[in-house]
């Protein structure tokens, strides 16, 4: 079975893996993806005036 | 958030606010795969009684005179929306008192801890608390003591809270 035919269970426990391993970054990485997660909810809706942290310089160094 | 926590650290040495520890969703990313936030969560204590009202012009002050501008138990430090919250119950003056230190952006700070995040979600009881607790315990990346979890619930009455919380979720403790 190739990797573009997984049963759902194993789909279920890859995503799974996926966001154990993503717990696991260093905490500077996960505030990168916290960040693009806001400026992604800011450009969906621009109308709830989402806060975006304006910390790229200080991510850079990490 | 570095200069954020390089200002808390100076507030609580100057005495400003009282011992203090990240709290909220930050405190899950922490710890857990990482969630979507706007405010990063500073629990700090102090020595207001819980009949007398809070005054936060000691804080406002400090960040008036750094030139940030503070409203709402609100304030923009270097681009990040940061929240100081006054202690408001025992159980989140435990949850300071016995924060983890730890060194994020190269700053010594405090987290609270999960078993006192899962204690703090319950007791606010809103939808997206009971899902952070899903996703702290779901995506933990140290062991949870589901002991002190235990007493901590006890000791603050919240047991009646976390059987509901597993009926609603029906989420189980790992093997």
């Amino acid at each position: 079975m190739d990797k573009t035919e997984l049963s759902l269970n194993e789909m279920f426990e890859a995503h799974d893996e996926h966001r154990k391993k993503m717990a696991h970054l260093p905490f500077e990485e996960k505030i990168k993806i916290l960040v693009m997660m806001q400026k992604r909810a800011a450009e969906l809706r621009p109308d709830l005036n989402r806060t975006v942290w304006q910390i790229d310089k200080e991510l850079q160094k990490f | 958030m570095r200069l954020a926590l390089e200002a808390a650290n100076e507030m609580e040495q100057l005495s400003i606010i009282g011992k203090y520890a990240i709290a909220g969703s930050v405190a899950i990313i922490y710890y857990a795969e990482p969630i979507d936030t706007e405010d990063l969560d500073i629990f700090f204590l102090h020595e207001t009684k819980a009949s007398e009202i809070f005054s936060m012009q000691e804080i406002y002050k400090y960040f008036s005179e750094k030139g940030f501008t503070v409203s709402d138990f609100t304030v923009y430090i270097d681009g990040v929306k940061v929240q100081f919250v006054p202690s408001t119950s025992s159980l989140s003056d435990e949850s300071i008192q016995n924060a983890r230190e730890v060194a994020i952006f190269g700053v010594k700070t405090r987290v609270v801890s999960p078993e006192y995040l899962v204690a703090l979600k319950l007791r606010a009881g809103r939808g997206k608390d009971y899902t952070h607790i899903l996703h702290l315990l779901g995506t933990t990346s140290i062991p949870i003591d589901f002991g002190a979890i235990d007493a901590i619930l006890l000791r603050h009455n919240l047991r009646e809270k976390w059987d509901r919380f597993l009926e609603l979720t029906q989420w189980t403790k790992p093997n």
